[in-house]
């Protein structure tokens, strides 16, 4: 029963190919790459600005942190960005000139940052206890990111429409009656998305992280790109199978990336706390990710035990999907 | 009129353009009822220390200049400061005044405040407590909550290019285009009817959100207005290129997603990270959205000096980019 | 009158590809014209470059007198309707609303009343106001008919009417084209469907690869290919036999011994055997 699978899985590829699925994939490397490498490691939020307007030089001793500026029309304008600070000297009593944030507390240390700024008592005393520099920091997390949803929503989109095609071409049904098994149709298809979402994951890496910050962390990666890659895959086959038309597979599918993907990212991007969100599936999943980048895999066992669990329940419902589908459509 | 009641009628059952319609709406309410305090944790810099380690003045301290949060252990509380997603400093009093740990990966901002703290909370006593001007909000935006409002209003107006491209898209697929060739109707009537419908449905969508979630000076609402309208007219045109370039579904699908990251990400990028002086500020006008994005931030501030330039980068653009659409369509029918 | 008028008709989709060899025909007004050929045969580029949906073609084509490559295309599309092969439909809207839509475009004296024309189709009044998702394959034809009528078309361009119809809406098809027949429409009927062209066309014309093979009225066409033989089973001694002999031989009487006659049958071949006999290719 399994002896046609090769002819499968070449079948696949033509269609894959077909489709132009890789060549999206490679757009979407590209993409994600420039935008790393030439946008994200880059951004960073500098510290208040604070200008001074002293136009009988009362201050001498200035802080590295102070610019000066011609006149009070100038102060104003520099600090129109809610951002800056502006401290007056030309009257007998010194004035603090800031436009408010919106946020009590933020406009708070923006006033104690000017005092200490213009009185420069200001020494640097931390102690640093991570290993990440802001730039790895910044890859490792946005690389992170961009898999996950590349794995989520874009592989997901790409096994469903090659499924579609077939779908609309009625040669699921020829299947239904083909001497080959329903598990090798499905694997066949698994295994091709499986190979590319790797080979993605692995380009990804090496790209963005480099080649030996890339090495020490791929293993830890690839599983979880492994498991992302098979969920993905199976729900986006059971939901090309079960939807009726591509039109209402794409509502699924907006639904999916943007209800269910914004909360995931938002959780794990931000400091906001919801306490729900442990209940989220994809959170997990995307935790997991992100340490495996950040060198710190996933170590507990309920996590890979409830994965594999998921998987072959995946795969279970699929292959009874596809069999009703084909009784359906015979 | 007749005509276009039927199209709007068409997409009106079509579930795709429901979400895309109520999917800004839906943001929109979720940002009006978040709470300043749920925001102030996205924007605020955040402390944490260790159980019983700090004072209560300590404490007070810092929570006038951000939010605080204690944990149980040295270990919790290592791991909260190295957890990538967050950018924590933590606080520990060591006999002598504050210590400071942080993971080195955050912004310079925090880095900063972090290596400072120490030495800003010896001499609090010493500050020389000057005359301070705080000149409030001119709205009751605050920044993160412009942004989120921002993002959201220019979503919700080039997300109108989703309702023409998808009828478009639709007709090819249901085979409609074949009888709009033998139709008596101009290509002129057609361009009309199809811009027509992604302007009404980009224009109502962010007309209701702003309703929603925004509160603008009345000298505002005119220039807000013919922002919309040129906004939501330039992503209807959007809408006829994909819609007449895109053979399927999954290809219409890859446009808007396209569309969608290119039109969004690089104005909020440019607008947080770039000077306003520098070339690359100007080079994003090369984007209509960036204009959209930077006018609505004037407007969510209370500026409204640099109005008139958005209007005018979004007018030539709508003229440039008809007289493109134009040209290929006679190029076309050629 | 002549409808519809070609002449010498050229048209090649690309430097090696010519679809269509120089065709000429003409058709009258009133008439029910039918053009059968073969898939790929170039029936339907014929038919897209007289509705002017095509143009750069070579030769003479025009339609109600005039050249279609001059004609202003909103006047042209203003006499024409046009049932194509499969039925497209905005599935989201009603019948109603589709032909609501579809006849807005028209000059309101022109249009047809949509309730009668959906009870002349016999499209079921508890559909009328339903999304066209939700209809069967031959009442979305039904529909899509009602169309292509609603107009009150001056020529009819109709391709497969009857395919996806039961007989009963087979049946209908036929009585309501030869109705607009009646009226004065003329029709342009492409169809693989034998007895709706032997059935309803005055006139069939055959094209095989980009060329018209024969053209004549049905009868004729069966006539002109008819080896004139008939065939006769009759009994004689006890035993049934059949023979075949000339036509022509009967005008003496049976010319054989027999007994009884049992069944006398003409040779005449069918539509489709003469089709097969000029192009030497099936119409699949």
């Amino acid at each position: 029963m399994w002896k046609g699978f090769l002819y499968l899985f070449r079948k696949d590829f033509r269609l894959m190919l077909s489709s132009k699925f890789f060549l999206l994939a490679l757009g979407s490397l590209i993409l994600y790459s420039c935008y790393i490498n030439f946008i994200y490691v880059g951004l960073d939020q500098h510290i208040y600005p604070v200008y001074l307007y002293d136009p009988q030089n009362k201050q001498e001793n200035r802080s590295e942190y102070i610019t000066v500026t011609e006149s009070r029309e100038t102060l104003e304008k520099l600090c129109s960005d809610n951002y800056s600070v502006g401290i007056d000297l030309s009257s007998d009593e010194p004035e603090i000139y800031m436009l408010s944030t919106g946020m009590a507390t933020t406009d708070h240390y923006r006033k104690l940052w000017a005092e200490a700024v213009l009185n420069s008592r200001i020494d640097k005393q931390s102690e640093i206890i991570g290993t990440n520099t802001k730039e790895m920091k910044n890859r490792r997390e946005i690389t992170a990111e961009f898999l996950f949803f590349e794995l989520s929503a874009v592989g997901f989109l790409g096994l469903a429409s090659m499924l579609f095609k077939e779908k609309q071409m009625g040669v699921i049904r020829v299947h239904g009656i083909l001497p080959v098994s329903k598990s090798a149709f499905i694997v066949s298809k698994l295994t091709l998305l499986f190979i590319s979402d790797m080979a993605f994951t692995v380009l990804m890496t090496f790209i963005n992280l480099g080649f030996s910050a890339g090495m020490t962390i791929l293993p830890g990666v690839l599983i979880q790109a492994g498991i992302l890659s098979l969920i993905m895959a199976l729900v986006g086959f059971l939901c090309a199978v079960r939807l009726p038309d591509f039109k209402q597979f794409s509502l699924f599918y907006l639904i999916l990336a943007i209800f269910i993907t914004t909360p995931v990212f938002l959780a794990g991007q931000t400091d906001i706390q919801w306490s729900w969100i442990d209940y989220h599936p994809m959170y997990h999943l995307f935790t997991a990710m992100k340490s495996a980048y950040f060198g710190m895999p996933v170590y507990q066992l309920p996590y890979y035990v409830i994965c594999t669990v998921v998987i072959i329940l995946l795969f279970l419902l699929a292959h009874k999907t596809l069999s009703c589908e084909m009784a359906k459509e015979g | 009129m007749e005509r276009l009641k039927y199209q709007m009628k068409n997409i009106r059952r079509d579930k795709m353009c429901i979400l895309t319609f109520l999917l800004p709406i839906v943001v929109g309410i979720a940002i009006h009822f978040l709470s300043d305090l749920s925001l102030q944790n996205i924007g605020g810099t955040s402390f944490a220390g260790l159980k019983g380690n700090l004072s209560e003045e300590i404490v007070l301290w810092l929570e006038q200049i951000g939010t605080y949060t204690e944990y149980e252990t040295l270990d919790a509380l290592e791991i909260a400061i190295n957890e990538p997603s967050t950018q924590m400093i933590g606080v520990l009093e060591n006999g002598h005044g504050l210590h400071t740990l942080l993971s080195g990966d955050e912004l310079e901002v925090n880095k900063i405040i972090g290596n400072t703290l120490p030495s800003l909370y010896q001499n609090r006593e010493n500050i020389t407590g000057a005359k301070t001007t705080l000149i409030p909000l001119k709205t009751d935006n605050s920044g993160i909550k412009s942004l989120f409002i921002a993002i959201t209003l220019v979503t919700a107006m080039f997300m109108g290019c989703t309702f023409n491209a998808m009828n478009m898209i639709g007709e090819k697929e249901d085979g409609i285009s074949f009888i709009n060739q033998i139709l008596p109707m101009s290509v002129k009537t057609y361009i009309i009817q199809k811009t027509a419908l992604g302007f009404i449905g980009g224009f109502l969508s962010t007309l209701i959100t702003a309703l929603i979630c925004i509160r603008i000076n009345p000298m505002q609402i005119i220039p807000f207005m013919i922002i919309m309208i040129l906004s939501a007219y330039i992503a209807a045109l959007i809408g006829l290129y994909i819609g007449r370039h895109s053979e399927g579904l999954m290809i219409g699908l890859v446009y808007i997603k396209m569309i969608m990251i290119v039109f969004l990400a690089p104005p909020i990028l440019v607008y947080i990270t770039v000077s306003p002086s520098s070339p690359v500020f100007y080079l994003s006008y090369i984007l209509p959205s960036s204009a959209t994005f930077y006018a609505l931030m004037d407007i969510l501030s209370g500026q409204s000096q640099d109005l008139w330039v958005a209007i005018i980068i979004l007018l030539s653009h709508s003229v440039l980019w008809s007289i493109v659409y134009l040209l290929v369509e006679r190029h076309h029918r050629l | 009158m002549q409808m519809i008028d070609v002449k010498n008709l050229k048209y090649t989709y690309n430097k090696n590809k010519q679809a269509l060899q120089g065709l000429s025909f003409h058709v009258k007004d009133g008439e029910i014209f039918g053009f059968l050929g073969p898939n790929g045969s170039g029936k339907s580029t014929t038919q897209k470059i007289l509705t002017g949906i095509l143009k750069g073609y070579s030769g003479h084509v025009s339609l109600l007198g005039q050249e279609t490559k001059a004609v202003n295309a909103q006047d042209f599309f203003q006499e024409i309707g046009v049932l194509f092969e499969f039925p497209y439909l905005y599935t989201n809207l009603s019948a109603i609303e589709n032909l609501k839509y579809f006849a807005s475009f028209y000059n309101s004296e022109r249009i047809r009343d949509i309730n009668e024309l959906l009870n002349l189709l016999e499209v079921k009044k508890e559909f009328w106001n339903k999304p066209v998702s939700s209809y069967s394959k031959g009442m979305r034809q039904r529909v899509s008919m009602a169309r292509a009528l609603i107009s009150n078309p001056t020529v009819l361009f109709l391709d497969e009417p009857t395919s996806g119809l039961d007989p009963a809406g087979t049946v209908l098809f036929r009585k309501i084209i030869q109705e607009e027949r009646a009226k004065g429409t003329t029709v342009f009927l492409t169809t693989h469907n034998m007895a709706d062209a032997d059935l309803l066309c005055d006139r069939v014309a055959f094209i095989a690869n980009g060329s018209i093979v024969a053209l004549d009225t049905p009868k004729n066409l069966k006539e002109k290919n008819s080896s004139h033989h008939v065939a006769i089973s009759f009994l004689y001694q006890g035993k049934r036999e059949d023979r075949t002999i000339e036509a022509i031989q009967l005008d003496a009487g049976i010319p054989f011994l027999h007994d009884e006659i049992i069944s006398i049958h003409t040779q005449e071949p069918t539509l489709e055997d003469v089709f097969i006999q000029y192009t030497g290719r099936g119409l699949s």
